[in-house]
């Protein structure tokens, strides 16, 4: 079973991606945050850490993008945690500038239906389960 | 060599004039005043200097067997004027360079014209940008609500209407489908701004548009609570084009209701004023407010979220 951390600023792809993970079997907590910023402050707690991010690009406050260049600087030694960037945008380039950040594992384009959603946590739960990241 | 405008003459390698045609003559005569006969030197001080060394310098490296084309502006008064100079030497049998033969054409016309090309070109460029810009945003902003009811309507259990689930997930459904309608309404207010601006300006009455704006915005939202307080009299009227007012009066109402405070009773203020000569148009209100510090300079930006969980508008979209 894994934690995930649900970075996005829209109620309703919230609430689908919980029921999405609750469906799966595989996720034993969820967290929520709205924005780059909220996310960084549940991690900064430092009591709990999850073992999957995804991450919208979109966002008031604080871009997916510069989370990432924050969850770099300081998280990204100190959890085994991989990212997946989950987005409605269509530009090519946003998935090179994702491919260049060692921590996001895959790039997903909105809408997010229940098979990749599955392989996704499947993917990391066995990795947490055996051991390899 | 005089059935034509381009200029044509030759010079020996002691920079005297050996053969020329009349549209040199008149050049000459046009810039500098005096008419140039055959043993002239090319580099004459009745010429000036800056122009002499300028000229020199391309005789010289002709004059060392050198091919040269070069554009040049034309010197006072015609300094508007571009020519294309092509210099090629003049050898003897044994290959020796003994002069350099000089080829002018005025090349302004086609000069503007590629000027303009460019320009026009940057132009397109930078239209193509915005353009690409906004399809994204458009793009981003439909595919969102969009994929968001495909991934509720793959969830919804058809069979069991009446669960907790499906009237959870139908609520999401309306969301969806009014941020849906609000993104096709930006669309259609973008395209008709486009189509509209430079367009026409006519005179308008502040008061009327405003109204307008607040019953459709009316129908849209529960206006109960909130207390719009409208003054126009400073000067009713305004000469604008009509789309483009309409939609400032849209944007800022819109957000002021959106970003109304929890705690408080909405209350709206818009009203105009003349300083300056210029007419001044003022909206106030008592939301939630915006950092400006952090997104002052955004405030333009079509589409840019600045608070959390509220679709608003940049009023870049007026333009």
């Amino acid at each position: 079973m894994i934690k995930v951390l649900a970075v996005d600023d829209d109620a309703t792809l919230i609430f689908l991606l919980r029921r999405l993970l609750q469906k799966t079997e595989r996720v034993s907590e969820v967290r929520v945050a709205s924005d780059g910023k909220e996310a960084l402050d549940v991690l900064s707690e430092g009591e709990w850490a999850p073992d999957l991010i995804f991450l919208d690009i979109n966002m008031p406050v604080m871009s997916g993008w510069d989370f990432l260049e924050e969850f770099t600087r300081s998280f990204a030694d100190k959890m085994e945690c991989e990212i997946v960037m989950l987005s409605s945008s269509t530009r090519e380039m946003e998935k090179d500038q994702a491919a260049k950040h060692p921590e996001v594992s895959k790039y997903l384009s909105k809408p997010a239906f229940y098979p990749t959603i599955l392989e996704v946590v499947t993917e990391t739960d066995l990795r947490r389960s055996t051991g390899d990241s | 060599m005089e059935n034509t405008n381009d200029i044509i003459f030759s010079i020996d390698s002691n920079y005297k004039i050996l053969k020329f045609n009349t549209a040199f003559v008149r050049i000459i005569e046009g810039s500098y005043g005096f008419t140039p006969k055959a043993g002239f030197s090319v580099i004459d001080p009745k010429v000036n200097n800056l122009t002499t060394m300028r000229w020199k310098r391309l005789y010289d490296l002709a004059l060392s067997g050198h091919d040269v084309d070069e554009l040049m502006d034309a010197d006072p008064p015609n300094e508007n004027l571009k020519y294309e100079v092509s210099m090629s030497p003049i050898k003897n049998e044994f290959k020796d360079v003994t002069g350099v033969a000089v080829f002018m054409r005025d090349v302004t016309e086609r000069f503007k014209a590629q000027e303009a090309q460019l320009e026009m070109s940057k132009l397109l460029e930078e239209k193509n940008k915005d353009l690409l810009d906004f399809s994204f945003i458009i793009t981003h902003n439909l595919r969102a609500p969009t994929s968001n009811l495909i991934s509720l309507l793959s969830l919804y259990d058809k069979d069991n209407p009446s669960t907790d689930e499906n009237l959870e997930i139908m609520e999401n459904f309306e969301a969806s489908i009014h941020q849906l309608n609000e993104t096709l309404h930006d669309l259609t207010m973008a395209v008709k701004l486009r189509e509209e601006i430079g367009k026409k300006f006519e005179l308008l009455n502040l008061d009327e548009i405003f109204t307008n704006v607040k019953a459709r915005l009316a129908e849209l939202n529960n206006m109960g609570k909130i207390a719009i307080n409208s003054d126009f009299s400073a000067t009713p009227e305004l000469v604008y084009p009509r789309v483009e007012l309409d939609s400032i009066f849209y944007t800022l109402l819109d957000n002021s209701i959106k970003f109304a405070h929890p705690g408080r009773n909405c209350v709206i203020k818009v009203s105009s004023a003349i300083i300056e000569n210029q007419v001044h148009l003022t909206f106030e209100d008592n939301g939630v407010g915006i950092d400006l510090e952090r997104y002052g300079d955004r405030l333009l930006d079509y589409t840019k979220d600045f608070i959390a969980g509220i679709q608003e508008r940049g009023l870049a979209c007026i333009y």
